[in-house]
């Protein structure tokens, strides 16, 4: 039984490490909240809906979620975000803020406020041990893989390739790397672009999950991954995952053993005020100078 | 026990940042009425010395007294208290805020001792009176009204400069102030602190460079490496091997 | 009275997005969960005269108390943390007291609580008479507003939102400047609160959520973050806006969320603030040279 909730909490913080990487990828390149983020989650979710529906392929409905909305970050960026780098913080943060409002009110009034399936088939069985008392669903599987392998591959991309060293090099220090020559427009919008990607493929798979695609589906992803990302250190991937982690397992394992008195999404501002209470940096940020 | 002569004594000062040894024992006196420079070589320790005094940071060893009482680790606002006035690297003036605004923030030190006292008004009209006497001991007068974050460089020094005089501070520490300045801008900033120094005003003066540091100086004090390698008047202090060699040994680093 | 119940709704707003420019206009510090406090002090004050039996007038100022000692646990939690963590932890702060307000039988859970109307001296309070505090206290709260910008402490907060190392080097502590205005603003927050559940004489969880931390917030960045009559104009419009755009009540949202959108883009000073449209027009009006509004 502790070894179902277990996994779960893991399965469930993997979600929450894609969803929240997307505004991680951001703020470590722009140093800005883009709350907006929530919306590409339920646009790429959306998107992959409507590709199902027309030509039956899971392939290509996942592909399209993810590049069209991609495509748009690469918009949002280019209008919104960009003009508004030299800005105070607060500025960028609350067009995202009503980007988001926004994106939300548009998708109920195109498609409708109720739910729709998003569904993929049984892409992968379900295993049971029933001596355990444990069951490991199909859907289980496809989210662990896909988190890896995304993760994986924006480890590589990070870490093995010129792309990533840019990226590095200009989320340490804008200027300095400008001045070193590299295009940091580029980077800025290849990093965003790659923001609202990882949103969607979260949204997708999460309206997989749930077999469920709704308007507000972003709504909890919005102000949960900020808890999610902050308690990582801002703008560190692996913090991210740290955090995700952190979260999933305390809301799976809180939320089913102790009969909780607050709901599910109170519990990841919980654990984000109590551990910045006692690191005010997050879990990997770096301290402040005195 | 301290002699009136001297305002500030500084022993063994260090600071360590883990592994790095920024200021590696550091003695240093100042008297009062005279002019220090600082100077060394970049990376000597320098601004790493001149925050420990002004309370930026917490030295890992060492003690600070200014007037025989001890202030290291004291945090910024209550140096600034004691008497200690700074001005910054960077400029750090209050860019949303007009000219007259941010000289009669300096005021608020002598005139508003809490946070209840606080609520009374600053906009008095003797306060504005004496804000632009010092406004005026700057040249900047002219700029009142005018947006601290539009002024250019040079006018935005003095009015930081303007602002630590207003606190009337005890000591007056000066961070690079012709950084990034024109020929034309550090000679107006050169008599103006000939000015301070004539009216008897003590002042610890961190400089990069020399030419600036010799024409203000009284006395240098050189660091390198966190040390100190060199003390006496800025003539005493360019014929001294040890620093030949320090600065030589970065402009080789240079190329 | 329906104009009588508009009137109170701008009140209300002018107040709340008056008190949050004190913590995010004037000291610089981000606050997004401003209806936490206006809810804390709703429950504060429902509580204390539905089941402790005290006299309105003592709940209203006790309402902000309450609300205020909050606000400065949050303003000490502030000065240890970074800008952008404050801002997810003001949010943060907004759903756990919600939460707190659902879930929890001391207020009434998810069925929300009866507020009984205030009495003075026999007399009971309608609408009109919550007019006239509600016009009370915005004479208040504006007059102290306006003597911000001229005061010691909006010099203080000036200095600590600009440069705080800088302000430091004036002898400025930040860390207690920024605790007082997270304060004085969710004390005014608290206060609102407690007129607000007895004009409605009943409250639930969900009209203190995150979105009304949301509008509250936009009114003051619509009008002027940190100017003085900024957030008057902000909240008269955004409320009324509502009414006079009834015909596009289906696509509000719509509309809202692309309003903060161009604002930010185009006119993030807000309606009144430097150098906005509003202002050159008024300058050139006048042809007295142009001037932004005076912060401190």
């Amino acid at each position: 039984m502790l070894v179902q909730q277990i996994i779960n909490g893991i399965v469930v913080g993997s979600v929450y490490a894609l969803t929240a990487m997307g505004a991680t990828l951001v703020y470590g390149i722009m140093r800005i909240l883009d709350i907006s983020n929530a919306g590409a989650y339920a646009i790429g979710a959306y998107v992959a809906f409507f590709f199902l529906l027309q030509t039956g392929s899971p392939l290509v409905a996942l592909v399209t979620g993810v590049v069209l909305t991609a495509a748009f970050g690469f918009l949002v960026q280019k209008f919104l975000y960009a003009p508004l780098m030299n800005k105070s913080p607060n500025v960028s943060l609350i067009a995202g803020i009503g980007l988001f409002i926004f994106l939300q009110d548009f998708l109920r009034l195109v498609a409708g406020p109720q739910a729709r399936e998003l569904n993929f088939g049984t892409l992968l069985p379900s295993v049971q041990f029933p001596s355990l008392q444990l069951t490991l669903y199909g859907t289980w599987f496809l989210i662990l893989a896909a988190t890896a392998i995304l993760l994986l591959i924006l480890w590589l991309l990070l870490n093995s390739s010129s792309i990533g060293l840019a990226w590095r090099a200009t989320a340490q220090d804008l200027e300095t790397a400008k001045a070193m020559g590299i295009n940091t427009n580029r980077v800025v919008a290849f990093n965003f672009i790659l923001g609202y990607g990882f949103a969607a493929v979260a949204g997708i798979l999460v309206g997989i999950l749930y077999n469920s695609v709704y308007p507000t589906m972003g709504d909890v992803p919005a102000y949960k991954m900020l808890a999610v990302i902050v308690l990582g250190g801002l703008g560190n991937p692996l913090g991210t995952v740290l955090a995700a982690l952190v979260i999933g397992m305390a809301e799976t394992l809180i939320g089913g053993y102790i009969g909780f008195f607050l709901p599910r999404d109170a519990i990841a501002f919980v654990v984000l005020i109590l551990i910045l209470l006692w690191r005010p940096q997050g879990l990997l940020g770096r301290r402040r100078s005195s | 026990m301290a002699d009136s002569e001297t305002l500030l004594e500084v022993r063994g000062l260090k600071k360590h940042f883990g592994g790095l040894k920024a200021v590696d024992g550091v003695d240093l006196t100042l008297h009062r009425g005279e002019t220090l420079g600082l100077i060394g070589p970049n990376g000597a320790g320098k601004t790493t010395f001149f925050n420990m005094v002004c309370g930026f940071y917490t030295p890992t060893e060492g003690t600070i007294q200014l007037n025989g009482e001890e202030i290291q680790g004291l945090p910024a606002h209550a140096v600034a208290r004691k008497g200690i006035a700074r001005t910054f690297q960077i400029t750090k003036v209050f860019k949303d805020m007009t000219v007259e605004d941010n000289l009669l923030a300096a005021f608020a030190l002598k005139r508003s001792p809490s946070l209840f006292s606080s609520l009374r008004r600053s906009h008095t009209r003797q306060n504005l009176a004496e804000v632009m006497e010092y406004l005026e001991r700057v040249d900047i007068a002219a700029f009142a009204k005018v947006k601290a974050g539009d002024l250019s460089l040079g006018y935005m020094r003095r009015l930081e400069i303007a602002r630590a005089l207003a606190l009337e501070p005890v000591l007056l520490m000066l961070d690079e102030p012709c950084a990034g300045l024109s020929k034309d801008a550090t000679q107006d900033f050169l008599a103006l602190v000939h000015k301070l120094r004539a009216a008897g005003t003590t002042i610890m003066l961190v400089e990069h460079n020399m030419a600036v540091a010799t024409a203000l100086c009284d006395r240098m004090t050189v660091l390198s490496y966190g040390v100190k390698i060199a003390e006496g008047t800025p003539q005493e202090v360019q014929n001294n091997q040890a620093v030949i060699d320090a600065y030589l040994g970065e402009a080789e680093e240079a190329d | 009275m329906y104009e009588q119940v508009i009137a109170i709704n701008i009140g209300l707003a002018m107040l709340l997005a008056m008190s949050l420019n004190i913590i995010t206009g004037f000291a610089g510090q981000p606050t997004l969960g401003h209806a936490a406090f206006y809810g804390i002090g709703a429950y504060t004050s429902a509580l204390l005269t539905a089941k402790a039996g005290w006299p309105f007038l003592l709940a209203l100022p006790m309402a902000g108390l309450v609300a205020a000692l909050v606000g400065v646990l949050l303003g000490l939690f502030s000065v240890r943390v970074r800008e952008d963590f404050l801002a997810v932890t003001t949010i943060g702060i907004n759903f756990v007291v919600v939460a707190v307000f659902q879930y929890v039988e001391l207020f009434g859970a998810s069925l929300g609580l009866a507020v009984p109307k205030p009495e003075l001296f026999g007399l009971r309070f309608g609408n009109t008479e919550i007019l006239i505090l509600l016009v009370i206290l915005n004479i208040l709260v504006y007059l102290f507003m306006r003597h911000l910008p001229k005061s010691w402490l909006g010099l203080a907060l000036g200095g600590v939102r600009n440069e705080e190392e800088a302000a430091a080097s004036l002898g400025v502590n930040p860390d207690h400047y920024k605790v007082f205005a997270f304060g004085i603003g969710t004390f005014i927050a608290g206060m609102t609160g407690s007129v607000y559940a007895h004009f409605m004489g009943f409250i639930s969880s969900t009209d203190f959520s995150f979105p009304v931390s949301v509008g509250v917030l936009s009114m003051a960045v619509l009008g002027g973050l940190g100017t003085v009559s900024g957030p008057l104009l902000g909240a008269i419009i955004l409320t009324l806006s509502p009414e006079v755009f009834r015909f596009v009540s289906d696509y509000r949202m719509l509309v809202y969320g692309g309003l903060l959108v161009l604002m930010m883009r185009f006119q993030p000073q807000g309606l009144v603030g430097d150098d906005s449209v509003l202002r050159r027009k008024w300058a050139g009006l006048c042809k007295r040279g142009k001037g932004g509004e005076r912060r401190g």
